[in-house]
């Protein structure tokens, strides 16, 4: 509990450090735009509860809790009052871009999440290790970035990013929205008729396919692009171990079982080199037949009955649940 | 790469946008909006730091210092600090923003001042340097692997690890020391003998002043001294000293038995000191210094000399020898490879990726013909099978036997026909049946956790290994099926890279397994081919652990047996445990009240019993090298410098020292 206390009093002072400031002051605003738009849109709690976990995250450096401000966001997006007494009504695609709300919305919660993130690179832990550690030391200090290397231009630089994603996520709605699958016609696409059509399944399932089709394109054509720089950028070492793994892979078996014989053969000959100890004749006992026999007569029986335990089971739970 | 803040983040967002995507989107069109704004924010810092990755992975320099006195060295001296200096600079085209590098410290070794670890941005071309310090109390080695990379983004989403080697043995010579075996300090020492005191007092052709005396009929006229014969009116001759030197060969123990114990801290790091001292001694009074490493197997030698160069050359020996690692001695596998594996792990995360060192499934399925006992359940069925053949109707009326028991009566015919027929068929390949079931619960094992955990890393260890050796494929399948090949693999790999394990000392059957009998054997043949070579005024120095040979140091006193024949002089310095009180006076029968068993702990008693066996085989060492007239000297305890610089004064026929 002190350790937790002393870790938590740590974090605050780095929190409150001069360096940090500009980080912490555009949290709290973009905290502050999402808790107002919450109340233009719906209720007081559609406001109040994203910037709740929002300070939790900040202030306590629970570090799941930017999740649970963009989650329940998005919730109180669906459902105003948090819970579904009322629903709002749907809205024809059409009417839904490049709305002001949304785009403040979303603005908001893009800075918000990085500005979070990079701050509690700066004072709570900036990555984690994931190696397996021989002796772990007691109190080590979190990896954290220096607060020397913040500069001014860091917090510009966030608003360009979101500036641009945000009109990225705009025209990717734009698209999924207005562009429907048709594969009557050649190329499979066509423009969305306006209003709330008959076709409207149609419609959301051929938003789904875009969207899978598009992501895993990007994520293929990423995959298979940096795959290939990795291959070309291959060092000796590693592609020793290419050519290591693809043999053994290819032989496996094969060297499997004949290693297996071999370190058997070396095992009884050890087995024969190490001086035993004087062996007792025992009284009145049956000869031994062996381990392995033994073993196999064990295993066997066990066999035996799981065989015995499953079929009878079986036609018992059959019985039953069949009722015959 | 994706670090738990950047998988939460990806699943959320991707989640949204698909969500959104459904009828949800019609409703509340800013949840795909947000959705899919984040997942673009969430591939485009993703594809910057993969690009950024990738282009300076390789391309980063590293210079390291090792400087001592303020001036870069490529050895080190021991209980002196010396700074290490990298110098980390980024050749690539891409800067990394946030990075944490760390120079790998040499296993055992704590850093006395500064940090080597560091936070920093790497921009291209713009040096980062790191800066520690570092100080040994022995001789040894350090060990420097190279410089660990820690690369992250800003956001903390992703991050990759990357190891950058760069291997560099610093040798840790023995300390220097005056000619009087103390250790240099910045105050300078007279060690000049007082006026009228000639260390060397026998006339000869040196070239120091030893005396004047009245001229001699023969004496040749150059060595007339011409001030003093005129004052006194007569003839004076100048003497001079003799400068014939005391040889001095050192016989460094370098077995098993001095290399146990933490880095810098072992025996032989005692001893090193000790031969030191003792070398740079006798080398400042112009004696001929040797050394003569041996172990439990061979011994080589360094012929005596009294040069500067030789006695760097000397010194570099002994912290070679002091370098040397323990043989940890058979270990359990788990164990060894509980050591190897994080140590692979931090210094080749890149043979770690699962699309080079793969691990399939089928790699932990356990074959059942593989085990020795697999015939004796795949016996019956072929016994079975040979049974249809011959008594197909006997087995025909089994199965109807059995099917008539057993068959289940359900009442419905759809049902009890297929359940007939599955009954019949078990019954009829009844020993077939039981083999599935064997087959399939011995495979299924080697997917449990535990085992399956240490397959993993057995087989990642394993063609890390063929591939550091270039090795062929099928070796890695001989490290996964053979505990022996892999143990001593890894113990190489350890050794390469200077990690101790603390040893097994004593063997199945309770024997002290680093007595090394043969070493006294070893020590005798060295000793003997020296005297061969010997000339007047010899001084063997031996420096070697013999308190637990017991009667296997016959041929070591027969040596010196001969030895002292041919009027040479032998010492022993033993190595001595920092925390080991010294002998005590025998006890005449009296029995030892610490000893008895009910006054103490186990545990103490035992720590009381280990340590009386020890004092009294120092006793019984030291006297039966008494009675060949050899002195045992304790390193660490007694002062073994001094007391060898007195000998060698002895030697030379008289006492100067102060």
């Amino acid at each position: 509990m002190t350790e937790k206390a002393d870790n938590l009093r740590a974090y605050w002072q780095r929190l409150l450090d001069e360096r940090l400031r500009s980080y912490v002051v555009v949290v709290a605003a973009s905290l502050l735009i999402i808790f107002v738009l919450g109340l233009i849109a719906g209720s007081l709690y559609a406001g109040l509860i994203p910037v709740l976990f929002g300070l939790c995250g900040l202030g306590l450096r629970w570090s799941v809790m930017p999740i649970f401000c963009v989650i329940s966001v998005a919730w109180f997006q669906a459902l105003p009052f948090g819970i579904p007494v009322y629903s709002p009504p749907r809205i024809d695609a059409s009417y839904t871009h490049f709305r002001i709300s949304d785009l403040l919305l979303v603005a908001a919660v893009i800075v918000y999440l990085i500005s979070q993130y990079r701050l509690y690179s700066l004072a709570h832990l900036a990555v984690p290790d994931d190696r397996i550690f021989r002796k772990r030391r007691k109190n080590e200090l979190p990896d954290l970035r220096n607060p020397d290397l913040v500069e001014e231009r860091e917090i510009p630089q966030i608003l360009v990013i979101m500036a641009l994603v945000l009109i990225v996520g705009q025209f990717l709605w734009l698209i999924l929205s207005e562009v429907v699958l048709d594969f009557r016609i050649l190329p499979p696409f066509r423009m969305r008729e306006s209003g709330l059509r008959r076709d409207w399944s149609w419609t959301i399932s051929s938003r789904l396919i875009m969207f899978a089709i598009g992501f895993g394109i990007v994520i293929f054509t990423g995959r298979l692009f940096f795959w290939w720089w990795k291959l070309r950028r291959l060092n000796a070492e590693e592609a020793q171990l290419i050519l290591a793994d693809t043999g053994w892979v290819e032989m496996r078996r094969e060297a499997a079982r004949l290693e297996t014989w071999r370190s058997d053969r070396i095992d009884r000959k050890r087995a024969r080199l190490i001086p035993r100890a004087p062996k007792r004749k025992p009284k009145n006992q049956k000869p031994w037949l062996g381990p392995a026999l033994g073993r196999a007569c064990l295993t066997l029986m066990v066999a035996i009955v799981i065989a015995l335990v499953l079929v009878c089971g079986g036609s018992y739970l059959f019985l039953r649940l069949f009722r015959i | 790469m994706l670090t738990a803040r950047g998988w939460w983040t990806a699943a959320i967002a991707t989640v949204m946008a698909a969500l959104g995507l459904t009828g949800l989107g019609d409703t509340a069109p800013a949840i795909p909006i947000l959705g899919l704004t984040i997942l673009a924010w969430f591939l485009l810092e993703l594809t910057l730091f993969a690009v950024r990755f990738r282009r300076n992975s390789g391309q980063i320099g590293i210079v390291r210092e090792v400087l001592q006195g303020g001036r870069s060295v490529i050895t080190a001296w021991a209980k002196s600090t010396c700074t290490v200096r990298v110098t980390i600079t980024n050749r690539g085209p891409s800067a990394w923003p946030l990075v944490f590098m760390k120079d790998r410290l040499p296993e055992g070794r704590k850093i006395r001042g500064g940090d080597n670890t560091i936070s920093s941005e790497l921009q291209p071309d713009v040096p980062v340097v790191i800066e520690y310090e570092l100080r040994s109390n022995s001789a040894g080695l350090y060990r420097f692997e190279g410089v660990e990379f820690r690369v992250s983004d800003l956001t903390g989403m992703f991050y990759r690890r990357y190891f950058q080697r760069e291997p560099l043995d610093v040798l840790i010579l023995p300390p220097l020391t005056d000619d009087e075996g103390h250790q240099r300090a910045d105050k300078r020492f007279n060690s000049l003998p007082p006026p009228g005191l000639h260390r060397l007092r026998r006339a000869g052709g040196g070239s120091e002043l030893l005396d004047l005396r009245d001229y001699r009929p023969g004496d040749p006229p150059k060595m007339i001294a011409w001030k003093p014969s005129a004052k006194k009116d007569k003839l004076i001759t100048k003497e001079y000293e003799s400068d014939v030197p005391v040889r001095v060969m050192l016989f460094l123990d370098q077995s098993e038995s001095v290399r146990i114990g933490p880095a810098g801290e072992t025996p032989i790091g005692k001893l090193a000191e000790t031969a030191s001292g003792i070398a740079q001694a006798a080398a400042a009074s112009r004696d001929l210094v040797g050394l003569t490493r041996f172990d439990e197997e061979k011994s080589d030698v360094l012929t005596p000399a009294r040069t500067k160069v030789h006695t760097i050359r000397l010194l570099g020996k002994l912290a070679e020898a002091a370098a040397r690692m323990p043989n940890p001695g058979p270990r359990q596998i788990d164990e060894l490879q509980d050591v190897a594996y994080p140590i692979a792990q931090e210094m080749y995360p890149e043979l770690f990726d699962k699309e080079y060192n793969s691990r399939p499934w089928g790699m932990y399925w356990l074959p059942l013909m593989d085990t020795r006992w697999g015939w004796i359940v795949a016996a019956p069925v072929f016994i079975w099978m040979a049974l249809i053949y011959f008594q197909f109707f006997w087995v025909v009326n089994f199965t109807f036997n059995v099917v008539r028991v057993v068959r289940p009566r359900i009442g419905t015919l759809w049902l009890d026909v297929p359940l007939f027929f599955l009954t019949a068929i078990m019954a009829f390949f009844l020993p077939f049946t039981v083999f599935v079931l064997v087959w399939f619960f011995n495979g299924i094992r080697g997917f449990f956790p535990g085992r399956a955990r240490r397959m993993r890393k057995r087989k990642q260890l394993a063609a890390i290994f063929v591939t550091l050796d270039q090795d062929s494929p099928g070796k890695i399948e001989r490290y996964l099926r053979d505990d022996d090949a892999l143990a001593d693999r890894i113990g190489r790999f350890l050794t390469d890279h200077q990690v101790r394990i603390p040893p097994k000392l004593y063997d199945q059957f309770g024997k002290y397994r680093y007595r090394g009998e043969s070493k006294a054997q070893v020590l005798a043949t060295a000793m003997l081919h020296t005297i061969v070579r010997a000339r007047d005024n010899e001084l063997y120095v031996v420096l070697a652990d013999l308190n637990d040979l017991g009667d296997d140091l016959e041929p070591f006193l027969k040596a010196i047996r001969v030895t002292r024949s041919r009027h040479h002089h032998v010492m022993v310095v033993v190595p001595w445990p920092e925390d080991m009180p010294p002998p005590e006076p025998a006890r005449n029968g009296v029995p030892d009240e610490e000893l008895t068993w009910r006054a103490h702990q186990p545990g103490r008693f035992v720590h009381l019993a280990l340590m009386r066996g020890y004092q009294h085989r120092f006793e019984e060492l030291r006297t039966n090298l008494a009675r060949v007239g050899v002195p045992v000297v304790r390193a660490s305890v007694d002062d073994p410098v001094r007391i060898v610089l007195d000998r060698i004064d002895r030697i030379r026929g008289m006492r100067s020292r102060r």
